[in-house]
């Protein structure tokens, strides 16, 4: 389909401002159980998605109707679906709200995503993991994708951007005489980063091992707990969240620029800065899903909202300009070493089945799958199964950063993060 | 009526018929999943209001499957031109031919597997309906939301937003192969209301949904829940945190699905069996629950969201038992891995959409009834809680760990509930312990399709589950 005919009909139709985004996909697939290939998979997709918005009579509310359509639709079809958007979009108005005129649309930059180099690094990569007779990958999943997007707006936006999508689904196990059990992870990534991920693997082995001789979790009640894996991501996100524009507007975060998010912090006080390419990052892009431009521009000072981002709507409601929906970020803040913050008494959690952050609530929790019980006398002891809980929004206020940090995917995080008062329940 | 198959894929049909048999040339197996299904979907929230035509499952494209030497490969595709078939057979040739070179460039080894059979099978089944999505009264509907989302903003002081979200969709689905012509369409609805309260910076949600294999006449039964929804809120701002520990707990029918989908929906999914990443192979015709518990999978075994004719590989729907009064007797499975594993395939192979490749998943999954009444069971509890609402589970198949995070808990003490109520809350521990100790089931049961499945965190389907209330005993904190 081209797009300049869609283009041509938004422009025909009476619409007060419409988007379109038009998504190219070529991805590769490749399936292994162990090293043996399950199955192999091509797609060649197009998606267009064409939203219209819609001023009421009294020009004090606007609504907007999007509509998703394959490639091979009919002039008539889109002309019909334009209508059925405008009356449509017309039920569901919100308060007045433009989209954004951009100063310039960046240029595009043509780059050559070669999908079967990437896919073949994956496999060489995997091929040559160093595994024994204790720890060996069970299964992995290949997802290689070239994506070329353009975004048009009736407002002058006009950006296309091409850029690699790889995920890597791994399954590793271990086993003794006793019992097997696995660990499962997923990489994101712009493209095959072989260092990073074989030393992740690596270090999955090493806790699969660990987690073979695991004594089940003591109930430890109320007691300091330390992020040292990737579940921390979604400590930061709580933050990341709160600083978004939708969540001010709709009062589900209270952040408040210039004022501490909270009071009596005796901990580190966090510094989040977003950020348009981190090396390695599945996100980067000049421009968001909307086509504002993506620029770094730190958030929250050492606990003081500076500056929020989101969407166009609700960033409009706030009065906020030049904003747009964050892919990465970095956390900084931290004073702490690694060993001052795994200083005993400390629960070290490694793995979780499904560590979960509610950014709204606050609400923390996961059910322990890999720990390490770090004792006061400096004894460390891997441990399994219980729990723990607890609210982010009163954990905050003791929560200790490391230093050092370490990027996953889109997210550069401190590598230890402690929190002090977790509940723990354990599994005894 | 009758709800219609896709004039789309009736037109398109001829073109991957000559596609399917210029494959077959080389190939020793070749079928095609076609799909065009529409949807609607309305969200009104006091703050924001959203109108579009997707939902989690709407789509249009073809996916080919083709097996040569034992390797099985897919292409998946929606930017053909189907009046050129040249084309679409050069691609898909080219495709395969390029992954081809390259897995032997690399030496890599092939999980080597049989061919699936291509008995002859015709069929077309259509499920009925009231209304179609795309033909929904869209302004009597939004209306109607916009009166539901007012009418919770009023209902609680602390509110301070409640949405109202109804989608539709209008599946059809093709499945050609050689010999195979199977052609079904069906309509699925559901629909949710939220409430989100506020007090002192202490922010709480809770919802309620309702779903079917229905058209947009099921959002009519959306009002009804509006009340229980914005009191469940208001409850959740009161709450209190649990004494983390091992209690008598009862289940209410969300939560008893929760466990049905993460115990014995995930761990008896036969692709994992084949990875040998699931323990429930090693537990057939074994004791893993109490004699109360027997469960079915199945999109036969409910009318709900997944309640398809056949699979998206083209295997007619199942009724699966899964436990039989306390013994594991099958698990669920897809028709490759049935294949892999010398079984018969059960009706599970699903994907995300045509783009995707088919797993082992469930439909509705579903423990059985009992004999008692919610009421004798709550009498029986010395001290415990009954747990109400879902908000997520994960589950380990290798271990039969199990995570399920809970709305809220209402505690009983001596028979009755005291009104006194802690929220959040995670149930932990082990599968064979948790059903081993149900000593209760209720007369009744409920199923619940408003949600999605991940396998992993990935490749998110529809489906249903529930149950009645059941009695047993675990870890909450």
């Amino acid at each position: 389909m081209k797009t300049d005919m869609i283009v041509q009909l938004l422009k025909e139709s009476g619409a007060f401002a419409w988007r379109i985004t038009d998504t190219l996909t070529k991805g590769w697939e490749f399936y292994f159980i162990r090293h043996s290939l399950d199955q192999n998979r091509s797609k060649d997709l197009e998606n267009i998605q064409i939203t219209v918005f819609v001023l009421s009579e009294d020009g004090k509310s606007v609504g907007s109707a999007t509509a998703e359509m394959g490639p091979d639709e009919t002039e008539e079809y889109v002309r019909l679906t334009i209508k059925d958007l405008i009356f449509q979009a017309g039920l569901v108005k919100d308060a007045y709200y433009e989209l954004k005129t951009p100063d310039e649309n960046p240029a595009y930059k043509e780059q050559d995503i070669d999908i079967n180099k990437i896919s073949s690094d994956f496999i060489d990569m995997m091929k040559n993991i160093h595994e024994d007779e204790i720890t060996f990958m069970n299964s992995y999943e290949i997802f290689v994708s070239s994506i070329k997007r353009r975004i048009i707006t009736s407002t002058g936006i006009d950006v296309t951007e091409k850029y690699p999508v790889s995920l890597l689904e791994t399954v590793v196990n271990a086993k003794n005489p006793e019992h097997e059990i696995e660990f499962y992870k997923l990489y994101d990534s712009g493209t095959c980063i072989k260092d990073d991920i074989s030393s992740d693997l690596g270090k999955t082995f090493s806790y699969g091992r660990d987690r073979l001789t695991a004594e089940k979790t003591p109930s430890l009640g109320k007691c300091d707990v330390v992020f040292s894996s990737e579940d921390a991501v979604r400590i930061y996100e709580f933050f990341k969240d709160g600083l978004d524009t939708a969540y001010i507007y709709m009062k589900y975060s209270p952040f408040k620029k210039g004022t501490p998010i909270a009071d009596d912090v005796k901990g580190d006080k966090v510094t989040l800065k977003v950020l348009r390419e981190l090396p390695g990052s599945s996100l980067n892009r000049m421009t968001d899903s909307e086509g504002s431009v993506i620029y770094d521009e730190v958030l929250m000072n050492e606990n003081v909202p500076v500056a929020f981002h989101g969407g166009t709507k609700f960033s409009y409601y706030l009065g906020e300009k030049n904003t747009f929906i964050p892919g990465n970020y970095e956390v900084s803040g931290g004073t702490h070493s690694k060993d001052e913050l795994l200083q005993g008494p400390v629960l070290e959690c490694i793995f979780f089945s499904d560590f979960q952050v509610d950014t709204m609530s606050g609400d923390i929790f996961g059910e322990i799958r890999l720990a390490y019980l770090h004792e006061k006398d400096g004894s460390i002891k891997p441990v399994t199964g219980g729990s723990i809980s607890g609210n982010i929004k009163d954990l905050l206020k003791d929560m200790k950063m490391s230093t050092d940090r370490t990027r996953y995917d889109s997210a550069l995080i401190p590598s230890y993060t402690r929190l002090a008062g977790v509940t723990v329940t354990g599994a005894e | 009526m009758k709800v219609p198959f896709s004039e789309y894929l009736t037109e398109i049909a001829p073109s991957v018929k000559k596609v399917i048999d210029d494959l077959k040339k080389d190939h020793d197996y070749v079928s095609a999943l076609c799909t065009d299904s529409k949807g609607l979907m309305i969200r009104i929230g006091h703050r924001s209001r959203t109108i579009s035509n997707q939902t989690m499952t709407t789509e249009r494209g073809v996916v080919f499957r083709v097996c040569r030497n034992k390797k099985y490969a897919e292409v998946a595709l929606n930017t053909a031109d189907w009046n050129d078939t040249d084309v679409i057979i050069r691609f898909v040739r080219d495709e395969l031919d390029k992954q081809d070179e390259m897995l032997g460039r690399l030496g890599v080894n092939i999980y080597e597997t049989g061919i699936l059979e291509d008995e002859p099978l015709e069929f077309f089944g259509q499920k009925e309906t009231q209304y179609l999505p795309e033909e929904a009264d869209l302004e009597k509907l939004a209306g109607k939301l916009i009166s539901i989302s007012d009418k919770g903003m009023e209902m609680g002081k602390d509110v301070i937003e409640c949405i109202a979200r109804a989608q539709s969709t209008h599946i059809s689905k093709m499945f050609l192969t050689p010999n195979r012509d199977l052609r079904q369409a069906y309509v699925y609805s559901e629909a949710i209301v939220a409430a989100v309260v506020s007090r002192d910076d202490k922010v709480r949600e809770d919802y309620k949904s309702v779903s079917g294999i229905k058209g947009p006449e099921l959002f009519d039964e959306l009002e009804a829940v509006l009340p229980e929804v914005v009191n469940g809120a208001e409850e959740l701002l009161e709450a209190e945190s649990i004494e983390p520990g091992e209690y008598d707990i009862i289940t209410s029918p969300e939560v008893t699905g929760l466990i049905a989908h993460e115990a014995f929906g995930h761990g008896v999914e036969m692709d994992m069996f084949v990875k040998g990443r699931a323990l429930g192979s090693e537990y057939i015709d074994k004791r893993v629950a109490s004699d109360n518990v027997t469960m079915h999978e199945g999109a036969l075994c409910a009318d709900n969201v997944t309640s398809y004719f056949f699979d998206d590989e083209g295997v007619m729907a199942g009724d699966v038992t899964e436990i039989e009064n306390g013994i594991l007797k099958s698990g669920i499975c897809d028709a490759l891995a049935a294949l892999r594993l010398g079984v018969k395939p059960t009706g599970n192979g699903k994907r995300e959409n045509f783009a995707h490749k088919v797993y082992t998943r469930m439909t509705n999954t579903m423990f059985d009834s009992g004999s008692y009444t919610k009421d004798e069971m709550i009498a029986s509890v010395k001290y415990g809680y009954l747990l109400e609402g879902m908000q997520s589970g994960m589950e380990d198949p290798k271990h039969w760990g199990i995570q399920c995070i809970i709305q809220k808990g209402r505690e009983i003490r001596d028979g009755k509930l005291t009104g006194r109520i802690v929220a959040p809350v995670i149930m932990t521990g082990y599968v064979p312990d948790l059903l081993g100790n149900i000593t209760m089931c209720s007369n009744d049961r409920e199923v619940f399709g408003s949600g999605g499945c991940g396998k992993g965190h990935k490749e998110w389907v529809k489906v249903a589950d529930g149950g009645p209330y059941l009695k047993t005993r675990g870890r909450l904190g």
